[in-house]
């Protein structure tokens, strides 16, 4: 599923995203860094199930949730990702 | 902490201006942002953006002015708190704020409340719109200054004004596959235009090259007359269908960026219960403030985007002249009335461009492609036909749609859905009026409003 | 506009729209007018309570009223489903009032053995706090007990209200009624636009209802009593029983409340509230304290000198009505049958002398 590249190398950092490692850099927003991987499926699609996906990446559109570092309902592009961050993708319900 | 004089919401252009005039006048200043690090959405970044040339190098025109504003603010004494979201406020001024860093709700009662949030992208709603892969362009903008990110696999842009040429020129710049643009707007500008263009923008010579670029034709195909969009795809975005001048049209692509120019964030200025106007033309809700800002009688200003969406430079002068004001209310004695006046004179001259800039992209009616199935209200999964149905069964206004349809009820409380919600009540012969703005501005957890003071 | 008709309504909300709803089934002919304002008000604002428990203290009249209504609820339930389509989502899932810590304990047992002296809520009966955590495994360590009646339930307030509205169709005209002025023979309404003639009228319109009837001798001296309510995201479902200040609807939200609050006309927020409710609501559920506050708002209920219903019948003008209430949802099914029959028979204040506005003044309407 094709996602980003970058334009130079950057400081690396690891995340854990539900107990898999995904590589990002210093200054991405965690769903940057899930968009760069090709990754949308972090948020649980809408009540009637139309699909959630980042439409803003600003904090706008709340395509974006995620639970990070065990606090639920996060706005994963107004959170910059840290080394060892422990990200969970919403799924179920808690939307 | 003893309350501050001046309370800033926002660390954009026209916020960090006038953070630096009244902390210079020797007001105690505090600015809060959401984001972590000022700069607003213009200078997102700064810092990376400019120690990375693979990046200045495409951005860094947009970022002139960025270091000295953000310096300004801090060496005249503000106070900058970074990942602050503002959860509820009051006109007296009062405001509740969730600090994501440390952790918690914090308040603070100053003499004087600036509400300098800015603008946000106009919703582009279409079938298909909420299919991965479709996302705004200042989105795509945003991977560029934030990741220095640049999609892979083919982009369509589509709608129209200055923001969409900017990208557009940055990501060919970046070396994107870019594929088509699909245009909103009739013709683009004439030569003539480009000229008074040149006064608007922060990256004027960046936009002229992107308006070259389309009109020459060069590499990117341009469709004009464009309707009936759908986005297609599984799990994500694979194809566009649509309709245009050119006849029916089917172009594969992994992403679509769209733009159809950008509007006030009214969320806080309406918590709080202050006057706006419709603005026809503009489609959207804008405050009622004076020349400086300030809202009627009340200690509270608006500046930047946020009173009217008018560009980065003037958010800059806006700031200035609306810190000008808070200073002549709180203390006369510091005033400095000959800036104020070149602020202010500043900012008259580059009104005209702006308008320019309306009249040339007006918005499209937000409805143009949208159909009964398309989504309307994405938190809540709200479609066209239930809202259409709501007004038609007596529904007067948004507040009566939201509590018949729940469109409006979730986490975003119309950010998304309020023009499209507008749009369905005017083509019904009703007045678009605007949702009733509730706290939290955004979702915080029950356990963190334990935080908050127990006194009244 | 002009026209007429056997009976109009002034006010479209949950009192007016069910009254609409059971008279419009016995044949009548009935008009509703709903202000075109933007906000529901009071009925937008419910909780949601299907409430028997604890109504009735040295008033036998309005328990025997509850206990009435939340025996009709699941009919009533019924008929507006399959009336409209809509489901008012009502669950007869039995109603707790929680206590926390030893003071609340007592002051609930005193009470409870009070109304039970009274010979009232005697379907309401003490909990202790292990029987309390079998009934509901998600209560936090501090909860001491309660009261459990299994005739309480919740409904959803908007959907129902919906639904109401959507019985009542084309009846609704969507204009304020401004005075209304008896006539030989009926009442003509004042509206906005133009007037229009009954032969009864009925004012539903919370606290607007002062104002329309006190010229027809009819004042249930109402005054707004604020209550503010925050609501969740959607959560896996944990709590199907109403517990008196939290309840999960049937979206999956969790709805907490609340506040009684003497503010006037305002419907705003406070943070002050937000926090006791959140503290309380997290004492109650300790796992609520990592869900996600969506919302909070104030709504103003509707409320009486004595916080009963007012069910008046003017002597001075036979034929015109005033109803109103604060328990708009527990009220709504014998709204839509009893009171509505009593009504349409012209004999609402011989079917609650209890209820009348004159026991607010000791005068005759």
């Amino acid at each position: 599923m094709s996602g980003f590249r970058r334009l130079s190398p950057g400081a690396p950092v690891t995340m854990t995203v539900d107990g898999v490692p995904l590589d990002a850099r210093i200054g991405d927003s965690v769903a940057l860094a899930l968009l760069v991987q090709g990754r949308f499926d972090f948020c649980a699609p809408a009540p009637g199930g139309s699909p959630r996906a980042p439409l803003c990446l600003m904090g706008v559109c709340f395509g974006c949730l995620a639970r990070i570092d065990g606090r639920p309902g996060e706005q994963a592009c107004m959170v910059p990702v840290r080394d060892g961050m422990v990200v969970e993708t919403e799924g179920r319900a808690d939307v | 902490m003893s309350e501050p004089d001046v309370a800033i919401v926002g660390a954009g252009p026209a916020g960090l201006a006038a953070a630096a005039v009244t902390a210079a006048a020797g007001l105690s200043t505090v600015v809060l942002d959401d984001q972590d690090a000022p700069g607003g959405q213009i200078w997102r970044a700064a810092g990376a953006v400019r120690q990375d040339r693979a990046r200045s190098r495409i951005l860094g025109r947009s970022y002139a002015g960025a270091q000295a504003a953000i310096k300004a603010a801090a060496a005249a004494g503000a106070v900058l708190r970074s990942s602050c979201d503002l959860i509820d406020a009051t006109p007296a001024p009062a405001l509740v704020w969730l600090d994501r860093g440390a952790g918690g709700l914090h308040e603070a009662a100053p003499r004087a409340l600036l509400l300098a949030t800015g603008a946000r992208e106009r919703p582009v709603a279409f079938p298909g719109w909420t299919l991965p892969g479709v996302m705004n362009v200042g989105a795509m903008q945003i991977a560029l200054k934030q990741g220095g990110a640049v999609p892979v696999g083919p982009v369509v842009l589509m709608g129209q004004g200055p923001l969409l040429l900017l990208v557009l020129a940055q990501l060919a710049k970046a070396g994107a596959d870019l594929r088509a643009v699909l245009a909103f707007d009739d013709a683009f500008p004439r030569a003539g235009a480009v000229q008074l263009l040149r006064a608007v923008r922060g990256d004027p010579a960046l936009v002229a090259e992107g308006l070259r670029l389309v009109l020459a034709r060069r590499r990117v195909p341009v469709f004009r007359g464009v309707r009936s969009v759908r986005a297609l795809g599984e799990s994500r975005l694979a194809h566009i269908a649509f309709d245009s001048d050119a006849g029916p049209q089917e172009i594969a692509c992994d992403w679509l960026g769209v733009h159809d120019g950008v509007i006030p964030n009214t969320q806080a200025t309406r918590l709080l219960g202050l006057p706006h106007r419709w603005d026809t033309a503009q489609r959207c809700l804008v405050p009622e403030v004076d020349e400086t800002g300030r809202a009627g009688d009340t200690p509270v200003w608006i500046a930047g985007d946020g009173s009217g969406i008018g560009g980065a430079r003037l958010a800059g002068l806006r700031g200035q002249i609306t810190g000008h004001a808070i200073v002549r209310a709180l203390r006369p004695d510091a005033h400095d009335a000959a800036a104020a006046r070149t602020a202010q004179m500043a900012a008259w001259r580059a009104g005209p461009a702006r308008a320019l800039v309306n009249t040339l992209w007006p918005p499209r009616d937000p409805l143009a492609m949208v159909d009964n199935d398309t989504v309307i209200c994405r938190c809540e999964g709200v479609r066209a036909g239930a809202v259409r149905a709501a007004v038609a069964a007596g529904a007067t206004g948004p507040n009566r749609v939201k509590v018949a349809t729940r469109c409006g009820m979730g986490p975003c409380q119309g950010r998304m859905c309020e023009p499209l919600l507008a749009q369905v009540l005017i083509r019904a012969g009703a007045t678009p009026g605007a949702l009733r703005i509730r706290p939290p501005l955004k979702p915080v957890l029950l356990g963190d409003y334990e935080t908050l003071g127990a006194t009244e | 506009m002009s026209g007429g008709s056997d009976i109009a309504i002034v006010g479209g909300g949950l009192v007016g729209a069910a009254l609409a709803f059971g008279l419009a089934r016995r044949g009548a002919e009935v008009t509703v007018f709903d202000a075109d304002g933007d906000d529901f008000h009071a009925s937008a604002g419910n909780f949601g309570l299907v409430w028997v428990q604890g109504k009735g203290m040295n008033a036998p009249a309005y328990g025997d009223l509850t206990r009435r209504s939340a025996a009709l609820w699941p009919g009533f339930h019924d008929m507006l489903a399959d009336a409209t389509g809509i489901d008012p989502a009502y669950r007869r899932s039995g109603g707790l009032k929680i206590s926390l810590g030893e003071a609340e304990y007592a002051a609930q047992r005193d009470t409870l053995a009070r109304l039970h002296n009274q010979r009232a809520a005697l379907d309401t009966e003490l909990i202790s706090a292990d029987a309390l955590r079998a009934l509901v495994p998600a209560l936090g360590p501090e909860v001491r007990g309660g009261t459990w009646c299994a005739d309480d339930g919740h409904a959803d307030p908007l959907a129902t209200l919906i639904a109401l509205r959507r019985a009542a169709g084309a009846r609704v005209r969507r204009c304020r009624v401004q005075r209304i002025a008896p006539q030989t023979g009926g009442f003509t309404l004042h509206t906005a636009e133009g007037p229009f003639d009954a032969t009864r009228v009925v004012i539903a319109a919370g606290l607007g209802s002062d104002a329309l009837g006190a010229p027809l001798g009819l004042n249930a001296q109402l005054r707004p009593q604020r209550g503010q309510i925050l609501i969740t995201g959607r959560m896996a479902p944990f709590l199907d029983i109403a517990c008196h200040t939290v309840r999960q609807t049937s979206q999956g939200t969790v709805m907490i409340g609340d506040t009684k609050e003497d503010v006037g006309h305002d419907r705003g927020t406070t943070p002050f509230a937000a926090r006791a409710m959140a503290v309380r609501a997290a004492r109650m559920f300790p796992q609520l304290a990592q869900a996600r506050i969506v919302r909070q708002w104030g709504a103003l209920r509707v409320m009486s000198p004595d916080g009963l219903p007012v069910y008046g019948q003017s002597n001075r003008y036979p034929g015109a009505y005033l109803v109103t209430c604060h328990s708009g949802v527990t009220l709504a099914a014998v709204h839509a049958a009893d009171v509505a029959d009593a009504i349409a028979e012209g004999r609402l204040s011989g079917a609650y002398p209890a209820l009348g506005p004159e026991r607010l003044t000791g005068v005759a309407a």
